[in-house]
């Protein structure tokens, strides 16, 4: 579904963003990327969703080489940011949960019929007039998630889900990502979490290398990952 | 054409994150006050002439300098020109009103030997050390605090930039006509005004609250050297 061969990337300014590693994420699985701050986790996951182009090595998504499709690859990828607030830019929250089924060619009835469930579902319905700015943090985020699950992509990238919410959507959140039925790929600092959601885990070290794939954590990774 | 439009706004935040760099070379190991002093004189040297032998000479110094000292030339150039472009097409007009076509070049030139001079500077010291000798040399503290913030912003500011550019290309899922675009062109434009607007009221809430007087400035005494440092300065360009 994806693969990452000898990928790196290095910013413009010449800091790296993470050193070489290759990846291979197959259809349905829940894989998690931990490590400490600025290990290069939202780094790996902007390359591994093409958003970003590595500076060496090839990433393919669903088989395909986004530089040479990136439509395509869009259509299939739903992007979740850390801070919500670069992502919502559209003047009300319901021309947010519209923006990509729009695009997508939805008629304006199945669209009205779509946001009014997801809206329903993440509690927004009362705020769906609200521009998106005056929300609080907890709102956006779930505004946010909404307007990428709206169109049910088959791979979410979701960089730090968890962070910056209420105990509840919290727990929405993690039941959500429970039961997609797709291949979900995240970062997250809340390991208990990480945990019981992923399927494999992708550790990364401060010399911003991936230094374990496991399906359990244990102290020896953990002090090596510098979070203990 | 506005796929050209967005990749120069993307090019051009990626320029100003590469802008303030600093890097290790065998300048870097001189007295940033020196530093500070030198290329400011190569800077103003370049702009107050117009003779296209002595602005070649200033440029020519300049590269010889960096090149001597192991900064890439490529890498000073990339640093150096998006100004003197934008100079160019701003003063290109001006050839409408009857001024050759050499005047426009010259002009960019100057921009240009400016510019790589205040390059040459920043690549080789770090930010704040450029403020210490600064402040070393006199420099009022309210221009440097100025300066200072100024420079932390920008930089924060073109970061956002980038970030809103990039979460919106991961929710363009298909090729959209040029009116949408532009459309979306200005949401993204004004969600980034608005930022940054949030972002200066916000940073000027915390200066206010570790005691600077914002808001409070009377007939300061920095008023009338800055005036007329203002002009001089347009007595020179």
């Amino acid at each position: 579904m994806i693969e990452a061969e000898n990928i790196s990337y290095t910013y413009p300014d010449g800091t790296l963003g993470f050193d070489e590693l290759s990846v291979k994420i197959r259809e349905g699985e829940r894989i998690a990327i931990i490590g400490a701050n600025g290990s290069g986790k939202s780094t790996l996951l902007l390359v591994l969703s093409g958003l970003l182009k590595p500076t060496t090595g090839k990433v393919r998504i669903l088989g395909v080489n986004p530089e040479e499709n990136i439509e395509e690859v869009r259509k299939n990828v739903g992007f979740l940011f850390q801070d919500p607030d670069i992502f919502l830019f559209n003047s009300t929250v319901f021309d947010e949960l519209r923006y990509v089924p729009s695009q997508l060619g939805w008629s304006e009835e199945k669209i009205r019929e779509e946001v009014s469930k997801i809206a329903e579902e993440f509690k927004i319905s009362g705020i769906l007039k609200k521009p998106p700015f005056r929300l609080s943090g907890g709102e956006k985020k779930r505004v946010a998630l909404a307007s990428i699950l709206i169109y049910s992509p088959k791979i979410l990238f979701l960089d730090e889900p968890f962070a910056n919410v209420d105990a509840k959507t919290k727990r929405k959140i993690f039941e959500i990502l429970e039961t997609y039925d797709g291949t979900v790929v995240f970062t997250s600092h809340e390991l208990e979490l990480v945990e019981s959601l992923a399927d494999r885990i992708i550790v990364m070290s401060l010399e911003k290398r991936v230094i374990a794939e496991t399906d359990k954590l244990n102290e020896e990774i953990l002090r090596k990952a510098d979070l203990l | 054409m506005h796929e050209l439009i967005e990749r120069s706004i993307r090019a051009f935040s990626e320029y100003f994150q590469n802008f303030f760099v600093y890097e290790e070379n065998l300048l870097s190991k001189i007295d940033p006050r020196v530093k500070v002093v030198g290329f400011t004189i190569l800077a103003i040297l370049s702009v107050s002439t117009f003779e296209i032998e002595k602005i070649l000479f200033i440029i020519i110094s300049i590269y010889l300098l960096a090149f001597l000292s192991g900064i890439s030339i490529v890498k000073l150039m990339k640093r150096s020109y998006l100004f003197p472009l934008f100079s160019f097409f701003i003063v290109l007009p001006t050839m409408f009103f009857g001024e050759p076509f050499s005047y426009v070049l010259i002009f960019s030139l100057r921009i240009f030997a400016a510019i790589s001079s205040l390059q040459l500077l920043i690549i080789s010291t770090p930010f704040n050390d450029v403020i210490s000798a600064l402040r070393a040399l006199k420099v009022p503290e309210k221009l440097l605090n100025s300066l200072w913030v100024t420079y932390i912003y920008s930089y924060i500011l073109v970061r956002d930039l980038l970030a809103i550019l990039i979460a919106r290309e991961s929710r363009r899922v298909k090729r959209s006509g040029h009116i949408e675009t532009m459309k979306r062109g200005g949401e993204a434009l004004g969600l980034f005004m608005l930022r940054s607007m949030e972002k200066g009221e916000k940073v000027a809430l915390a200066m206010k609250l570790r005691g600077e007087p914002i808001g409070k400035v009377k007939g300061s005494k920095l008023l009338i050297p800055y005036f007329l440092l203002v002009v001089v300065w347009w007595t020179i360009l």
